[in-house]
């Protein structure tokens, strides 16, 4: 009976095989059982939900995919994707000089929640920087990097998290993490290079990363974690 | 701009108009994502592996030779890195139901995997899902692999073979011990005494 269970479900039986499996099967209460069984099982194969796709999934392709030439014939069309890192180092520069100046009149505001919270504070973090991925991209020809950011707050109670650093202009709603199995989680495409960063809770609390490899002052009594990229 | 079907993107795509992967991306996320997903079990290296699908994708376009569906060829990329991630883990989880099933039918661990099912209980729709899908990630890789493909994500056997590179009745061999696996960890009472008798 196994292998015409099999066949049935593969739909291998002709008719008059398929009629003589289900008569036997309706004449054995297990057999049939066994049969609603396997549908069952079938069937919420079907139901099953399709799991929820991260967010920026498709974005993150596509700026990798910014770099590179056209898989064949010239590029004609102009990527739209072209300006993105392009005002990104823009911005990132300008935020430098802003910085120096004193001018984030707003993040120093919130660098006060910060201090005080740190100390409170035994998080997990971790820098996981794909060195495969970011082969992959020098051998194509671009030089963008992968780093996947991971926090876990303290509080599980944390609605948001993001990251906001010298890549994003420091902009607490730029990068959102997302949450994983209680793990927050991004993946940064950069270019080589040195960058600060902290993570943000709930927009409002920012915390320098407790397992940063590198610091630095920020100028205001905190400190920055510091991101070296492919260096 | 709009396209009928994935292969007038891929067409786009390759006469110039980049901005039709995008859209290709967009098409297909969901599907890509989903198996990867189901076959990891892990959402940040299906995340991972979902990127590198479509950037594979993107760089090979050129040997998209429309034998296939795009969908086909674009999840044989996948198919190839989850199998990859498997092999590189060496962790894939083979201590299956199956085994446990042919060395000692009441191992502990068995009645432990079974101990939460009470036949009596009136089981909930969503009960029941959550359990069918912690049984279909705790299948075998190559069992999982089919039973993703032809039951949840309704891809017929002959579009699998080529994806896979494997033969039609071998996949009929592992999808049916993926539904037997999956029945008697869901419905127990109604297990059957014969062992299996379809050979690979």
């Amino acid at each position: 009976m196994e292998s015409l269970f099999a066949r049935y479900f593969d739909g291998d039986l002709d008719d008059q095989e398929a009629r003589d499996f289900l008569d036997k099967v309706g004449s054995d209460p297990g057999l049939e059982r066994e049969l609603r069984a396997y549908e069952r099982v079938l069937a919420l194969g079907k139901e099953a939900p399709r799991p929820g796709v991260p967010r920026g999934l498709a974005e993150r392709v596509l700026a990798e995919l910014d770099s590179e030439a056209q898989p064949e014939r010239s590029r004609r069309i102009p990527w739209p994707f072209q300006l993105r890192w392009a005002n990104l180092a823009a911005a990132a520069a300008v935020v430098v000089l802003a910085y120096i100046g004193g001018w984030l009149v707003g993040r120093n505001m919130s660098l006060v929640h910060r201090t005080s919270r740190e100390a409170e504070l035994a998080t997990t973090s971790t820098v996981y920087y794909s060195p495969e991925l970011s082969a992959q991209a020098a051998a194509a020809g671009t030089d963008l990097r992968y780093v996947r950011l991971s926090y876990v707050p303290l509080d599980p109670s944390v609605e948001r998290v993001s990251v906001a650093g010298s890549f994003n202009s420091w902009d607490p709603d730029a990068t959102p993490l997302l949450r994983r199995n209680g793990v927050w989680i991004t993946i940064l495409v950069l270019h080589p290079g040195s960058y600060e960063y902290m993570f943000v809770e709930n927009s409002e609390h920012w915390v320098t990363d407790p397992h940063a490899a590198k610091t630095r002052d920020d100028g205001f009594g905190g400190k920055n974690a510091v991101l070296d990229v492919g260096l | 701009m709009t396209a009928e079907n994935d292969e007038d993107l891929v067409r786009a795509v390759r006469s110039g108009k980049k901005d039709a992967f995008a859209q290709l991306v967009n098409r297909r996320k969901e599907f890509v994502y989903g198996v990867l997903m189901r076959l990891t079990a892990d959402p940040q290296v299906a995340e991972e592996l979902a990127h590198e699908t479509f950037v594979r994708a993107y760089r090979r376009l050129d040997g998209f030779r429309g034998e296939s569906r795009f969908s086909t060829w674009l999840i044989q990329i996948a198919i190839n890195l989850a199998r990859d991630r498997v092999r590189e883990r060496g962790r894939e989880r083979e201590v299956s139901l199956e085994a446990m099933l042919e060395r000692d039918p009441e191992s502990p661990a068995l009645k432990e995997n079974r101990s939460y099912y009470d036949p009596l209980a009136e089981v909930s729709e969503r009960h029941l899902m959550e359990r069918f899908e912690a049984a279909v990630r705790e299948l075998p890789h190559s069992y999982r692999e089919v039973f993703v493909l032809r039951h949840i994500e309704d891809i017929s056997y002959e579009e699998i073979a080529a994806a896979t590179g494997d033969s039609v009745g071998s996949l009929k061999v592992r999808a049916h011990r993926a539904r037997k696996l999956l029945k008697e960890r869901l419905f127990p009472e109604t297990e059957s005494a014969s062992s299996l008798e379809v050979a690979e």
